[in-house]
């Protein structure tokens, strides 16, 4: 997070009354909203609805990251695009919303492909990741990364109605390598199946893991992946371990 | 050896599945949950045999690698068998 203190004006304060007033939040968690740069690597179904809940809430600074444009079959659940987008690189129609919503929060709009080879550049002075990515490969290079860079990385995945949330912090819990040591690889797959609400709802998750982190209140899915089932409504959490030889964190032998 | 396993719901029509299974490695109790269970055969493996890209095995809470089926457990240890939703 940015050094040195920030201050939060009168609009501010009335704007973001009503999460102050919770109890283990208040103007200092607020801060530290403000404080925080986050990256939204990927903005699609997951990554718009993460993106807007975060700038609503007040964080600082925003870098979204996506190399695609708005296509028609994305209009169902990417909520910061709308028709009028369609052909639209989606860095640049989220960056236009994002700014009406909240013409506080920096917005750092990046249309690029994330790789081995930029990775670590993009995450220079970045507070946290939410992986909105909509493929293994990207998920891999970035939870690397995070993990030699020291970077929070708060991961979301969705299919159909259903979908799996956890928080990686380096060194103190499980990495995805630990958790899916078999390399899961291939790029971009055919389209899934996919209703809005399931990346809603599941970017709703990762937002609240992101606040409660950022603010230092609450109970982290440090250690343990939820999993939600739209289709039964279910909701389940198993415990993840560290993997004493994991090739990426080293399982805390490192 | 009795290994207690939970399977997740996405390979088993939408409900978590514990059971106790026999067996010295991976692949001789997901044989024996495939007796069981026979469904989740197709569910788990590809045409080739192959656990499927996105089924994960977890021993003891974490995932056991490239060895997969011939992963080594004993008497106690847990298995968890989930997957990997990678849209977003």
């Amino acid at each position: 997070m940015k050094n040195g203190e920030v201050t939060l004006d009168d609009k501010e304060l009335a704007r973001y009354s009503r999460q102050i007033i919770y109890p283990d939040f208040g103007e200092a968690g607020q801060r530290r909203l403000k404080r925080a740069h986050v990256l939204i690597a990927g903005l699609g179904g997951l990554g718009c609805p993460n993106a807007a809940n975060l700038a609503y809430a007040g964080i600082g600074k925003l870098t979204l990251i996506d190399c695609d444009s708005v296509d028609f079959s994305n209009l169902n659940r990417q909520t910061l695009h709308w028709e009028k987008d369609v052909g639209v690189l989606k860095v640049i129609s989220g960056a236009a919303k994002l700014a009406e919503m909240n013409s506080k929060t920096e917005i750092v709009p990046l249309n690029v492909k994330i790789t081995a080879d930029n990775a670590g550049k993009l995450l220079a002075g970045v507070d946290l990741v939410m992986d909105c990515m909509d493929n293994m490969e990207t998920r891999f290079i970035l939870n690397e990364c995070c993990v030699k860079e020291g970077v929070p990385f708060i991961h979301g995945g969705i299919s159909g109605l259903e979908g799996q949330v956890t928080t990686i912090i380096p060194g103190k819990t499980p990495c995805l390598e630990c958790i899916y040591p078999r390399g899961i690889g291939g790029g971009k797959r055919a389209p899934f199946p996919v209703f809005g609400a399931a990346p809603a709802l599941v970017a709703s998750l990762q937002t609240m893991e992101a606040i409660k982190l950022l603010a230092g209140f609450g109970e982290l899915l440090a250690g343990k992946m939820l999993f939600v089932n739209g289709g039964n409504m279910e909701f389940t959490i198993i415990k993840i371990e560290r993997k004493t030889d994991c090739e990426i964190c080293g399982g805390g032998n490192t | 050896m009795s290994i207690k396993t939970t399977i997740h719901p996405f390979l088993n029509d939408g409900k978590e599945l514990h059971l106790e299974v026999d067996g010295n490695t991976v692949g001789e109790c997901i044989r024996s949950i495939v007796q069981q269970h026979p469904a989740l055969e197709k569910k788990m493996f590809d045409k080739k045999s192959k656990i499927k890209g996105y089924v994960e095995v977890l021993v003891n809470d974490h995932g056991i690698g490239r060895e997969e089926l011939a992963y080594a457990v004993k008497d106690g240890d847990s298995m968890t068998i989930i997957v990997y939703l990678s849209g977003g």
